[in-house]
């Protein structure tokens, strides 16, 4: 074989290559889906919209909605935040947790729910049995018991917890906290406030700053 | 009976090498860079400018050199790649384990196979040996290779 043969072998191969990972982006970016019901707070018409997949027994989860609210406190008018779960297999409460939320948010009770869960992720992460808890805590945030007994019994919840999970994998979710700040992902907590400043001290189109 | 036909330890060590880079370079490949750029952060070893740069570059590299590993095609050069990226992740991880960083796995595989420090560092040492191996007897891992045909 010739050095031009070997030559046009590895141009092939990289082409190859190249080809086949672009087809399977796209093809990934294709079965990404954007129907499924989020949870969301914050203003609608925000500069800075932001999409969490969010696994409540995730450490770097806590610490980012920690630092999601001080922000929605500076900037209450600025920003939108849509909740979808993607609670790891490796969180043995990550799954019953987004369950409880799930319920509590049919209350109109998510936000006060994510906050216990949150602040209190240290003390119910680290029991066997977490049910107990996260009752407890649904009390505290005033969400009416009988309901929640009964919503907890309904395998539609489980149902919109796995879509979130299907719409995470397809758009490329494979770790938590993932974030999607208007349109672009963001894997971890310190890129995202990063990103919200940068957004946030960009002159706006009449050319003002925010 | 045929020497080709012979079991050669040395063109298996370079089809797993291969296999297992092509695997690990894929999987980072297709999916959104922003996830292994998160994998890198939690490293703590470069520079923030560095990380989505290294997380879009290295799984090409990575992929490619495993192709051209099970291949057989520019051997040495494939070798000596694979060779100073396991050093590096030895460095890499070593880093980790000696500050005792919280990284509960390493992130080498993507969302595929979960690996504690302990255990990658394990198996890229037997890698960096595997490869140290091939690159001694380059002729015989060229065997069933594109370049050892060209030596025909």
């Amino acid at each position: 074989m010739s050095g031009k043969s070997k030559q046009w072998i590895t141009v092939a191969v990289v082409v190859a290559v190249v080809a086949v990972v672009a087809g399977v982006r796209l093809y990934l970016n294709n079965q990404a889906v954007n129907a499924v019901t989020g949870r969301t707070k914050g203003n609608p018409q925000a500069k800075v919209k932001i999409v969490e997949f969010i696994d409540f027994q995730c450490p770097a989860c806590a610490q980012g909605a920690k630092m999601l609210n001080a922000r929605f406190k500076q900037y209450p008018d600025q920003l939108h935040l849509e909740m979808k779960y993607f609670p790891l297999k490796m969180h043995a409460h990550a799954f019953l947790s987004s369950r409880f939320a799930e319920c509590a948010a049919r209350q109109q009770k998510f936000w006060e729910y994510h906050d216990q869960l949150i602040y209190k992720q240290k003390d119910w992460s680290q029991v066997v049995n977490a049910y107990p808890m996260f009752q407890q805590m649904a009390q505290e945030v005033g969400v009416d018991m009988d309901q929640l007994h009964g919503c907890l019994n309904d395998t539609r919840v489980d149902k919109v917890i796995s879509e979130h999970q299907t719409e995470g994998r397809k758009r490329g979710v494979r770790s938590t906290p993932t974030y999607y700040v208007n349109g672009d992902m963001v894997v971890g907590t310190r890129d995202l406030d990063k990103r919200i400043k940068e957004l946030l001290e960009e002159p706006d189109e009449q050319g003002g700053q925010n | 009976m045929n020497r080709e036909a012979k079991i050669n330890p040395f063109v298996i060590i370079r089809l797993v090498i291969g296999t297992i880079f092509v695997v690990s370079g894929f999987e980072k490949a297709i999916t959104p860079y922003q996830n292994f750029q998160y994998v890198i952060q939690a490293y703590r070893l470069f520079p923030e400018f560095a990380e989505p740069l290294i997380a879009q570059i290295f799984p090409w590299i990575e992929l490619l050199t495993g192709i051209f590993l099970i291949l057989g095609l520019w051997l040495r050069w494939a070798l000596t790649v694979s060779g100073l990226m396991l050093a590096g992740f030895l460095t890499i991880v070593g880093q980790a384990l000696i500050r005792g960083l919280p990284i509960g796995e390493c992130g080498c595989f993507g969302s595929l196979i979960s690996l504690p420090l302990y255990g990658v560092f394990t198996m890229d040492t037997i890698l960096m040996t595997g490869t140290v191996l091939a690159y001694k007897n380059l002729a015989k891992t060229s065997r069933w290779a594109i370049d050892g045909r060209s030596n025909e």
